[in-house]
């Protein structure tokens, strides 16, 4: 989180002549010389106040009894009470362990696909190829996850889509295979959705490490013998680890936040037992049953664990390559 | 070995052929259900009823499409997503860039406090609950701003924005400056006339954000405000029950809730080549940022 290049150090090597003799009298100064840029910087800055730091304010309810007919600041403080409701609430823990399987399971299935894919991407000799193969990887990323829902929905449905259709007429199914109203299959079908969605976009990530990879590497390894195997095992590989490192750690950071949009838009009642996480959770609560404090408190308890984690995320990160996320 | 056959025997390995296999199934799965939901959106009922699997195109018919005009609700919801994708990512475009520019100001001496205002929200979140409040609170539910003004700001487009003006050349900026121009006039008339790339790449990550975005819009505005995308929610939903009950006409309302996807898809397809190159272009300044 340093910045390197507005730190105070920066500013002079020789200071040998002080412009401001008292720097903590110059910041009035400094909003008077520079009021355009702050200018500039307002909008965003108020957008940021009002919409990110307004509803951490708004977090406060967690403690109280908050209802909107009694307003903010006529609802009763209850201390924990919500806190100790949710740890004792079956389907909270049951939303706590889906949202960490899930968000698991997408980790342990997208991260390598994702290399793999650069991997065979980069050996294919063929341009066009490659390029029409990079662009189909893409186009998933573009699209919302209603509309992916749909498509999945359509592909998938037990009474006509087209995978029920070939496996009923062409290999004889006679049950129709269900996916998202099966628990169990809901989770799996989470979790390689989410590969499709985002690994053409995490390999353009690894594409653009591996092209920064000095060529004489390659060269020097061709000289010795080495076949295509062997040099992606002993340069490509070892070429992007810091890549690969970092977007492990950023992943293992997002392990709490759960892909809200994408199980909002297709779970139902029938796989709550593994398919609610904590965000569909809480809009249930809040939203739909108007427990605004309870539901709070869980958002609370999931906002708390995931800062921590990405904090974490971060210092790893920065150990790693010195610069740190930001 | 002659540099010709060495092209060859490294273009035809069994590992070259094995390797352009595997890519070509992932190919076909990648891009299948794209392919699937927009056939599906043209094909006849009359065409479907007489088969029993539908693997490919077969027919043609506008009819699907036709629908969705007359649905009044839904048709307004498509102009509404429109706007919402022009004017939302617009102001956004205008907001970060602004913000970027300013905090990659090195004389400024509260930038380095600015930086962190806007990175604690990126660790930190309310969440739904307080999102929701906030937003009601101001007034703006039920309003079309209610589905723009809480989105405008990503942080990370800030940074990645502040990134791209720290290696803008500054004696470009600094000549206008001497020549008379305020900081305000220097960045709109040389800065901003001259970051294509930076805001073309901002102008498509907000505005994909924006036109898919289906989730807050239900929440936040009446449904004759909706955008297109809340509308196929409530659809897919609607659906859900009729076929639980055994109730409604399956086959032509799955071409049906697939000619609204393909609706929403078929913009998509159609600017993709600038996603694509601007995309990358922004995922290569994060990813070398971060």
């Amino acid at each position: 989180m340093i910045d390197q290049t507005t730190s105070p150090s920066s500013a002079g090597s020789v200071p040998i002549f002080r412009a401001r003799p008292h720097l903590h009298s110059g910041w009035l100064d400094d909003l008077r010389k520079h009021w355009p840029l702050y200018a500039m910087a307002l909008p965003a800055l108020l957008l940021v106040i009002v919409f990110s730091y307004g509803p951490l304010f708004g977090l406060s309810i967690a403690f109280l009894d908050y209802s909107p007919a009694r307003g903010f600041w006529g609802s009763r403080f209850v201390g924990f009470k919500h806190f100790e409701e949710a740890f004792t609430n079956p389907f909270f823990m049951t939303a706590l362990r889906n949202t960490l399987m899930i968000k698991f399971l997408q980790t342990v299935v997208g991260f390598p696909s994702a290399i793999i894919l650069a991997l065979l991407l980069n050996e294919v000799r063929i341009r066009w190829f490659k390029s029409v193969v990079q662009t189909a990887t893409m186009l998933p990323y573009f699209i919302s996850w209603i509309v992916a829902a749909a498509m999945f929905r359509n592909l998938l449905s037990p009474s006509y889509g087209v995978v029920n259709e070939v496996l009923q007429n062409v290999f004889g199914f006679s049950q129709p295979f269900v996916v998202l109203s099966d628990p169990e299959r809901f989770r799996w079908f989470i979790v390689f959705q989410d590969t499709w969605k985002f690994v053409g976009f995490f390999s353009i990530i690894y594409l653009a490490a591996i092209a920064s990879i000095d060529p004489t590497l390659y060269e020097v390894a061709m000289v010795d013998g080495a076949n295509r195997w062997q040099q992606t095992w002993h340069i490509t590989l070892p070429g992007i680890r810091t890549t690969m490192v970092t977007l492990f750690i950023i992943l293992i950071g997002y392990l709490m936040i759960g892909s809200f949009e994408q199980i909002f838009a297709q779970y139902n009642v029938s796989v709550y037992s593994t398919g609610d996480i904590l965000e569909t959770f809480t809009y249930r609560l809040g939203l739909q049953q108007s427990k605004y404090s309870f539901a709070t408190a869980v958002g609370l308890f999931q906002a708390v664990i995931a800062a921590g984690l990405v904090v974490f995320a971060n210092y790893l990160v920065k150990r790693v390559d010195q610069d740190g996320l930001f | 070995m002659s540099q010709r056959s060495r092209f060859w025997s490294n273009r035809w390995t069994p590992g070259q052929i094995l390797i352009l296999a595997v890519l070509a199934v992932l190919f076909l799965l990648m891009v299948y259900p794209f392919f699937y939901v927009l056939f599906l959106a043209v094909m006849p009922y009359a065409n479907y009823v007489s088969r029993p699997v539908h693997l490919w195109p077969d027919g043609f018919t506008a009819m699907y499409f036709q629908e969705i005009f007359k649905e009044r609700q839904l048709a307004t919801g498509f102009a509404i997503s429109i706007a919402k994708t022009v004017i939302g990512a617009a102001l956004a475009v205008v907001v970060t860039a602004m913000a970027g520019y300013a905090l990659s100001r090195k004389q400024l001496r509260f930038a380095r406090a600015l930086t962190v205002v806007f990175i604690v929200p990126m660790f930190f979140t309310g969440g739904i609950i307080p999102f929701y409040l906030t937003i009601q609170a101001i007034g703006l539910l039920d309003s079309f701003w209610a589905m723009i003004i809480p989105f405008l700001v990503a942080p990370i487009w800030i940074f990645v924005s502040r990134a791209y003006f720290m290696d803008y050349p500054t004696e470009i900026i600094e000549s206008a400056i001497i020549d008379g121009a305020g900081q305000v006039r220097a960045f709109w008339s040389i800065v901003w006339p001259t970051s294509t790339p930076l805001l073309a790449t901002l102008a498509v990550m907000y505005g994909t954000a924006f036109w898919n975005e289906y989730f807050w819009s239900r929440l936040l505005v009446k449904p004759d405000l909706w955008p297109a995308t809340a509308h196929l929610y409530t659809i897919m939903q609607t659906r859900q029950v009729l076929q639980g009950l055994g109730l409604g006409q399956q086959l032509t309302e799955q071409s049906f809730i697939a000619a609204v996807a393909a609706m929403l898809i078929i913009p998509v397809l159609i600017v993709y080549p600038l996603l694509q190159r601007y995309v990358v272009k922004g995922i290569m300044v994060g990813a070398v940022k971060g």
